[in-house]
């Protein structure tokens, strides 16, 4: 397995505050629900956070304001001198191809395509395109993670294999914040806590922030940070 | 942007619809495109038969049938003109050349035709592929499709199945044959491309003379052909008359329109017959059109599906930082893709069947109807393309404003 050299990480980091955050919805036109309200939270570059708490008490909808997938009712969401909620659609799709790293439970990988095509995605999404740098450190990530040949389909890899693919395609470009939800939910103890592992190193090597919304206590037992949410709210944190 | 390994996965996640929907769509087309093709390919052979009759003249009768049995050898029975006429062209200054034509015989199914040498070679155009033209009673001269060799003999039979006459029917044609009567093949004419390539010509002399009518000379040993004897010449069913100029060709239909006789530019008679095809095609063509609307809107509809099954899949990838617009090309693409498939496939399938059907009508009617690739059948493709790629926008459309938390959530 070659390691990804030092000098391949991205030198900044930001940290994210949200200030007097709010998301209301309106569900069949009936009168506005508060599903998250966050007064002040400051998470600072390079900080490894767990997200935690009962279903639907709001963790997925706070992840999404972090990515700039959604925006907040009310509030800012800053990072470095950037206000997410201030940005247009448009610019937070670029911010985020930029600066985030997205892992998802269900790892949602393309899985007609191949190991390598998976982990290249996001480039194609920009004008920069598929280049040979990126190929090779598709090539090295893919190698890192344990994976068996890049050019095999993703259909035919195992439950855990998908998801270090998965983290794969979320470390490519280097993100200044790691974001998964629920990453090892769908994967026995052992794959579980290897691929926790992956992630831990690959942040800390990186200085990324990571941020992982999780019910698994081993993995939040090895996370510097724990922010628990209840409808909405966030209820305690242990430093 | 590179929007391509996208559609690359996503059309293989259709597996075998992503074969079936082009295939779906290229029937549709393939009607349309067939039923276009084979209406200009019968209007450009069936103008190419006509190209050695510039006029006939027959008595007065029905000027299609005149045509249809002169030109496409349909053997129904004609009325009959005198013998003058022929007499009176033979000396007019404005023709060319004048050749009766007479039916009457078959062999083996093949039509035997009288007429004049100068007639079965085409006024000179056409020479014998082997041996040569008919130069005395007796002889006989082949069309490229007649099962016979030079130097073979033949009896004709009297046909009597009219618009059969290509049909064999060895019972009926012995029951009729012509026992005192034999013909030697002595040439086989290149071909034409025309019903004419199944016929046997023989000198009108011998048509005659094989039915008891004379030989339409006033001595038994004249030479073949022009100039006749008015008087003894038996009925004629068809002239083809070669004008020497267009002016000509006018003035001699207008004087033969009377006393008796028709005069008929076969062009005109075909002009009628293709607008009847033509509005029979442009009823087939607008049937064709609602089935390829019919079959484009169950694929948008089919498609619109797939789009909505792949909600969550395309929120993943705005999730992962693609933007709106890349999801719309990516779901254009893919529509567009399909549909352009179906419809190229289509132009194939439209091409092929009327090859095929073209073949069928060859065999039937001895009519070569060339097929080419027109210019009509891929502007007809094209527009359909351009509708389809139209109608993509539909999916893609609806997944532009796809709401990426929501979707995510499944």
């Amino acid at each position: 397995m070659r390691p990804i050299a030092e000098s391949e990480f991205r030198e900044t980091a930001e940290p994210l505050a949200l200030r007097a955050v709010s998301v209301e919805v309106r569900q069949d036109g009936g009168a506005p629900l508060r599903v998250l309200d966050i007064p002040s939270l400051d998470i600072s570059a390079g900080a490894r956070v767990a997200l935690t708490g009962p279903s639907g008490a709001g963790k997925t909808t706070l992840l999404h304001l972090l990515a700039g997938i959604g925006r907040p009712t009310r509030g800012a969401i800053r990072w470095g001198g950037l206000d997410l909620a201030n940005l247009t659609e448009s610019a937070r799709d670029r911010w985020r191809r930029r600066e985030i790293g997205l892992v998802f439970q269900d790892f949602h990988l393309i899985p007609e395509l191949s190991i390598l095509d998976n982990i290249l995605l996001p480039l194609t999404f920009g004008s920069a395109g598929r280049s040979q740098n990126y190929s090779k450190r598709a090539v090295a990530l893919s190698e890192r993670m344990g994976l068996p040949d890049p050019r095999r389909r993703a259909a035919v890899l195992s439950r855990g294999e998908q998801q270090r693919v998965a983290i794969a395609r979320a470390l490519l470009q280097d993100p200044a914040i790691l974001l998964a939800d629920e990453p090892t939910a769908s994967l026995d103890a052992t794959t579980g806590d290897a691929l926790g592992t992956l992630l831990l190193d690959a942040a800390r090597q990186r200085g990324a922030t990571l941020i992982v919304v999780t019910h698994d206590p081993h993995l939040i037992a090895r996370l510097d940070t724990v922010l628990r949410i209840e409808a909405g709210k966030l209820m305690e944190t242990r430093p | 942007m590179n929007p391509f390994p996208m559609v690359r996965a996503d059309l293989k996640a259709l597996r075998w619809l992503g074969f079936a929907i082009p295939l779906l769509i290229a029937v549709a087309v393939a009607m349309g495109v067939g039923i276009g093709a084979q209406e200009r390919m019968l209007r450009q052979s069936s103008a190419r038969a006509a190209d050695d009759f510039d006029l006939l003249i027959g008595a007065v009768g029905s000027q299609t049938q005149l045509v249809l049995t002169t030109v496409y050898l349909d053997l129904e029975a004609l009325p009959l003109t005198d013998g003058s006429p022929l007499n009176k062209l033979a000396t007019d200054p404005r023709v060319t050349a004048a050749a009766p034509i007479a039916f009457g015989d078959v062999m083996r199914g093949f039509p035997v035709v009288g007429t004049t040498p100068a007639f079965a070679s085409r006024w000179g155009r056409v020479q014998a592929a082997e041996g040569r033209v008919f130069k005395k009673e007796g002889e006989a001269l082949i069309g490229a499709d007649v099962a016979l060799k030079i130097g073979d003999t033949f009896k004709p039979s009297h046909a009597t199945g009219g618009g059969h006459a290509f049909q064999e029917d060895a019972e009926e044609e012995t029951r009729h044959r012509h026992e005192r009567v034999t013909y030697t093949v002595v040439g086989r004419l290149p071909r034409l491309g025309t019903p004419w390539d199944r016929t046997i010509q023989v000198p009108v002399e011998s048509v005659w003379e094989t039915h008891g009518l004379g030989n339409g000379h006033a001595q038994d040993d004249a030479e073949l052909g022009p100039p006749f004897d008015a008087p003894t010449v038996p009925g004629v069913p068809a002239i083809v008359v070669k004008p020497k100029r267009i002016a000509d060709a006018y003035a001699l239909r207008g004087e033969y329109r009377q006393g008796g006789t028709m005069a008929v530019f076969p062009a005109e008679v075909l002009v009628s017959l293709y607008k009847t095809i033509g509005d029979i095609k442009d009823v087939l063509v607008a049937s064709s059109w609602i089935s390829n609307g019919l079959i484009f809107v169950a694929v948008l509809l089919l498609l619109l599906t797939l789009t909505g099954l792949r909600r969550r899949r395309y929120a993943v990838l705005r999730a992962l930082g693609a933007p709106a617009i890349y999801i719309l090309v990516v779901v254009w693409l893919e529509a567009a893709i399909l549909l352009a498939a179906g419809c190229a496939l289509g132009l194939l399938f439209g091409w092929g069947a009327a090859s095929i059907v073209s073949r069928a009508i060859e065999a039937e009617t001895g009519l070569h109807l060339a097929f080419s690739p027109g210019l009509p059948d891929m502007l007809f493709v094209a527009g359909l393309i351009a509708l389809g790629s139209l109608l993509a926008l539909v999916p893609a459309a609806l997944t532009y404003r796809l709401p990426v938390s929501d979707a995510l959530r499944g």
